[in-house]
């Protein structure tokens, strides 16, 4: 019976042995690593000492000719071969299979859940729990969609504000579900600012203290488009906004 | 100097009848890697000879159990080195020498020597190549790769998000097209791990915080760093000159321009 990788190729520290030190570099060299017996790629993925064994034999070797016939990267002959073969179109198969799925599979949706309005954390606090969101029946899809609706009277004012003073969003426009937000400005004038979070229906959310042109809001937040206003000494600076992202 | 060409049929047979023939057959390997430890400051130029003589001394003892516990799976030359450098490493134990070391980054910004910096960018380049083979398993190295090129704001392709989420929903893939794809020099690092943190762990099933996946990420650039070093380090390789390598590895003609 063949002996397996791991009596030959480790030692009892569990760690590569000269043997199979070698044995990976030769894969290297040879670029045929694929080819490697998988307990000796999965211990090296993850191995920094082995690396560091593997790495430097390779560079003590490098410039050296090596043979392209080896005892074991070798190219399957006969019928190594048809089994290869075989396996290779299962897999194509598959592939194919899976590709058909991908494609026409129907887009995920929200997970259910007893459903909550989902409040909104201090800029410095520790990520708010998450609270489930409610499944979406047969009219959700219209909802999810009005979530991104502009609102016209603060959509007129996005990218400016009633001072003159030069703004500038330094920003993402978007923002993937999930993650919390960061706002980010640049201005000539000093702080501190209010930043004002509504939400497209014109309600203030939040309203949070900024001292240093910066603030995050702790997430999840729903999907859906929001506006932020930058207020200082009760003049609108700034609209900005931004989405969060299905 | 270079070593014999290679012929493993003939090393397995000379291990099986005549082990003095193949320690001699192997003389120029082991002078070869001597002198690489020495080039790299490990020994003294004028300790070669001795050092060579215990490396030899050590072998004569090692050969018949090499004989016995050789399996074949390997070259034998390569076996034989693996054997080489762990001799030279346990001689070198202890030692408080300093190996000098290659500085990439002075060998690209002031090159005195045309050749000799080619020579050295292409080995950097090869040698990184070889570092990051060795984390390719799965899909560790496509999210590697990606979240490397993300520290180094470099912008994002298609298949840079496919290598390690081959089944990406079209909202995730097109937020980090809009988001990376282009210049985002201005991005702080947080807002990159803050926004990056939810569709990896959605690709891979986790809980993971932004901060516990920048620093995954700063842990395997230290160990990539190590690699390229060696240790005993060999080179001097930093984060300013991984940054080189990592853009010269996604924009090939990056370190040739003039």
């Amino acid at each position: 019976m063949k002996p397996d990788s791991r009596d030959i190729h480790f030692d009892e520290d569990g760690h590569l042995n000269e043997e199979g030190v070698a044995l990976y570099v030769d894969g290297l060299r040879l670029e045929r690593t694929k080819r490697l017996p998988e307990a000796i790629q999965a211990h090296v993925a993850d191995c920094q000492q082995c690396r560091i064994s593997v790495t430097d034999l390779y560079v003590l070797l490098e410039g050296d000719q090596v043979e392209q016939a080896h005892p074991t990267l070798h190219k399957p002959t006969g019928q190594w071969s048809l089994i290869f073969r075989v396996a290779a179109m299962v897999t194509v198969t598959v592939g194919i299979a899976a590709i058909v799925y991908f494609f026409t599979r129907p887009s995920p949706e929200v997970p259910s859940s007893s459903g909550a309005t989902i409040t909104l954390a201090g800029p410095d606090s520790a990520l708010h729990p998450v609270t489930p969101e409610k499944q979406p029946h047969a009219g959700a899809k219209e909802s999810i969609a009005a979530n991104y609706d502009a609102l016209p009277e603060l959509e007129s004012l996005v990218g400016g504000g009633t001072r003159g003073e030069a703004f500038e969003s330094l920003s993402p426009a978007s923002w993937p579900h999930g993650s919390d937000i960061y706002l980010r400005w640049k201005t000539t004038g000093p702080g501190p600012w209010t930043i004002v979070l509504v939400d497209n229906l014109g309600k203030n959310l939040k309203e949070a203290r900024a001292d240093r042109a910066e603030l995050r809001l702790a997430g999840p937040f729903r999907p859906g488009l929001y506006y932020w206003k930058v207020l200082q000494n009760g003049e609108l600076m700034y609209v900005g906004k931004f989405r969060v992202e299905k | 100097m270079s070593a014999p060409p290679p012929d493993n049929q003939k090393d397995l047979e000379l291990l099986k009848t005549d082990l003095p023939a193949l320690l001699l057959r192997h003389q120029q390997t082991v002078q070869i890697i001597v002198r690489r430890y020495v080039s790299s400051g490990m020994f003294k130029w004028e300790d070669f000879e001795d050092t060579v003589q215990s490396v030899n001394e050590q072998l004569i003892v090692r050969m018949p159990s090499i004989q016995s516990g050789f399996n074949g799976t390997t070259l034998f030359r390569t076996y034989f080195s693996a054997i080489v450098r762990n001799i030279c490493l346990s001689l070198y134990k202890g030692s408080q020498r300093q190996p000098k070391m290659f500085r990439i980054n002075e060998s690209i910004q002031a090159a005195q020597d045309e050749t000799s910096d080619h020579h050295h960018i292409e080995h950097a380049r090869q040698l990184f190549k070889v570092v990051m083979k060795q984390f390719d398993y799965k899909s560790d190295l496509p999210r590697l790769l990606f979240l490397l090129k993300l520290r180094y704001k470099i912008p994002i392709q298609k298949g840079d998000v496919l290598g390690w989420y081959p089944r990406c929903p079209r909202e995730d893939f097109a937020t980090l097209l809009t988001a990376f794809g282009k210049d985002y020099q201005n991005w702080m690092e947080k807002e990159i791990y803050a926004f990056i943190a939810p569709i990896m762990n959605r690709a891979l099933k986790k809980e993971n915080s932004p901060d516990s996946l920048r620093k995954w990420t700063l842990g395997k650039i230290a160990q990539i760093i190590e690699l390229l070093n060696g240790n005993p380090p060999r080179a001097a390789f930093n984060e300013e000159t991984l940054k080189i390598l990592v853009e010269d590895f996604f924009s090939p003609f990056l370190l040739n321009q003039e």
